[in-house]
């Protein structure tokens, strides 16, 4: 990798919640001949790379879809991957030229956007929803295009916990540093070492902090720090200015670092946006907080008549949430409603429209 | 025209739009569009513009009596355009629709149109984008008809190519921050005119070579005694 790469790959993992665009279009693996299979991935740069090097010793063409330079899920959530963006590089690749079948694989998490009946009557092409991770791509082609249930879930290993917390500590961390580096110099050492070593902690052991919803694993960090200053001033009798305002600023950090604690993982619902709903912050920009948070605080609900059970939902849904009864007529069921996300994918995938979210009217 | 960047930013507030480009253009877009209505557009002609915006090269078009079809992705634009036209009294000759560039296949007929336009759009693509809306534009044109480009570009000379990067770099984080969408200046427009099968009759660079307006042709089919089926 050239030193240009390997900037935007490090501009791209610390600033990760700013977009970073790789070209879209045609991207060929191997020998393919005519009838290879054809991925499909979003525009960002780290994105592209990582889905690269699972696709490299396969014999496959990969089409890099416009997103705005957004990562799949994101994309797909955002309005920025859909049917529109599918359509625009199917068409304007040629991929239809290069290979005799019309079968598009999606990355599952692509659901919450594409219409994929949109792009079968604009295009052809039949969609289906792959592995959420690339790096089970090579497995599922070997294993002739069958997806595994572990293919469907989202999992929240220790790299990734690191790699998607880097991406949102770091220019909190850099902006904050470069205030206290002009208006408080006293306290820069500190804060550059608690900073890093705190985020390392609350990402790292992340799983066993207590709680079940982000905001219960950050009650419980600032209630533990909570204790230790109450105990410290109590009970310590040759005590420190410097100890206590190290102990408040380890509270403030944990609450900068823990912000959106849910929302960052895959799996968790973010508890951010109902609480600027509740702030009265109703929307930025394109970004509505009221409507989200409806849905976030919402049900999932399905009409069994309707329900055909061809099995989509429980093929798009990251966290299995849904079960399909074989026994006598093929329905869906929603068995561990629990487990949703609200990511909504399920709903828009559904041929008949049989799922729906039960939004609690707000009094 | 490093500005130009800003327009996404401006595009979410299509209200605001015209005043914004113009100024932040330094008068360049209003400029532009009235120099292609003045050199390149002459009474009767059907034309296409691709990503119509808020109308306003449509509606000089057609107050010089053109028959103006023109489209764009972004309702907001053509919501705004369509008021314009109204206030003209243009609605009998500007026919507006929403859709994107690569839906182009669908929308119209071969040779229907006399001139195509296109200002400040191209650069919004992504370079098979590109390729595609310049070999549909080719597809619509009359034999003999004129494509009229006119956008960002980026210079030939290394010195400015950095002096274009350093006062694109903030516009470029302001836009990616509020809007999640950037552009870039075209690369090699000749090239792809070229390659779609254009013949350039006319090039004008300025604003430091930010800036390029491209005129090309259409050429007549030759006739090719091998293939004879070819000739209209």
């Amino acid at each position: 990798m050239g030193f240009k790469e390997s900037l935007r790959t490090a501009v791209g993992t610390l600033f990760r919640l700013l977009p970073l665009s790789a070209e879209p279009g045609l991207r060929v693996f191997g020998h393919p001949d005519d009838r290879s299979p054809v991925f499909l991935t979003a525009n960002f740069d780290l994105t592209v790379k990582r889905v690269a090097r699972y696709l490299r010793d396969l014999d496959c063409y990969l089409l890099v879809a416009p997103t705005g330079g957004i990562n799949v899920w994101c994309a797909a959530k955002g309005g920025n991957l859909t049917a529109h963006s599918v359509i625009s590089v199917v068409k304007t690749s040629g991929i239809s030229n290069k290979v005799t079948n019309r079968t598009l694989i999606l990355p599952q998490l692509a659901a919450p956007g594409v219409d994929i009946r949109l792009v079968r009557q604009e295009t052809g092409w039949r969609c289906k929803f792959g592995p959420v991770y690339a790096r089970d791509i090579p497995e599922y082609a070997a294993s002739r295009f069958k997806k595994t249930d572990g293919m469907r879930r989202v999992k929240w290993p220790l790299v990734d916990r690191l790699d998607v917390g880097i991406g949102v500590f770091f220019p909190v961390f850099l902006l904050i540093l470069v205030i206290l580096a002009v208006f408080l110099r006293a306290w820069l050492a500190e804060f550059a070492v608690l900073g890093p070593g705190l985020f390392l902690l609350m990402y790292g052991f992340y799983p066993f902090i207590p709680g079940r919803a982000g905001w219960h694993k950050l009650l419980f960090l600032e209630a533990l720090l909570g204790v230790g200053l109450l105990c410290y001033i109590l009970l310590v009798a040759d005590q420190s200015r410097y100890a206590r305002d190290l102990l408040l600023m380890a509270m403030g950090l944990v609450a900068v670092i823990g912000i959106d604690f849910g929302g960052v993982t895959p799996f968790y619902k973010s508890d951010l946006d109902p609480l600027l709903d509740k702030l009265g912050l109703k929307r930025i920009g394109p970004v509505d907080f009221g409507e989200r948070a409806k849905i976030i605080g919402g049900k999932i609900v399905l009409n069994q008549t309707t329900c055909t059970g061809c099995g989509i939902c429980y093929d798009v849904c990251p966290t299995g949430v849904y079960e399909i009864e074989k026994n006598g007529d093929k329905t869906a069921v929603i068995k561990s409603p629990e487990l949703c996300e609200a990511c909504e994918a399920c709903v828009l995938q559904c041929p008949k429209g049989a799922l729906a979210f039960e939004t609690r009217s707000r009094t | 025209m490093a500005s130009y960047v800003f327009m996404k930013v401006l595009e979410s507030s299509a209200r605001r739009y015209d005043a914004g480009i113009n100024m932040l253009s330094l008068g360049q877009s209003e400029e532009v569009k009235r120099e292609i209505v003045k050199n390149y557009i002459t009474v009767g002609d059907k034309v296409l513009e691709i990503g119509c915006g808020t109308g306003t090269l449509a509606v000089l078009c057609a107050e010089k009596s053109a028959l103006v079809t023109g489209f764009d992705v972004s309702l907001g634009m053509l919501d705004i355009a369509r008021k314009k036209i109204e206030e003209s009294n243009l609605t009998d000759r500007i026919e507006l629709k929403h859709m994107g560039a690569v839906e182009m296949d669908k929308a119209f007929d071969d040779e229907t149109f006399h001139k195509i336009v296109s200002t400040l759009f191209l650069s919004e693509l992504y370079s098979d984008e590109q390729k595609y809306v310049l070999r549909e534009a080719y597809r619509v044109l009359k034999p003999g008809g004129l494509i009229i480009i006119a956008d960002e570009i980026k210079p030939q000379s290394l010195a400015r190519r950095i002096l274009q990067l350093l006062i694109r770099i903030p516009l470029v984080a302001i836009t990616y921050i509020l809007t999640q969408t950037s552009t870039r200046p075209l690369k090699d427009i000749r090239n792809l005119l070229a390659e779609a099968g254009f013949e350039i009759i006319y090039q004008k660079k300025s604003r430091l070579d930010f800036f390029g307006l491209y005129v090309a042709r259409k050429g007549y089919p030759k006739w090719d005694s091998k293939n004879p089926s070819e000739q209209p």
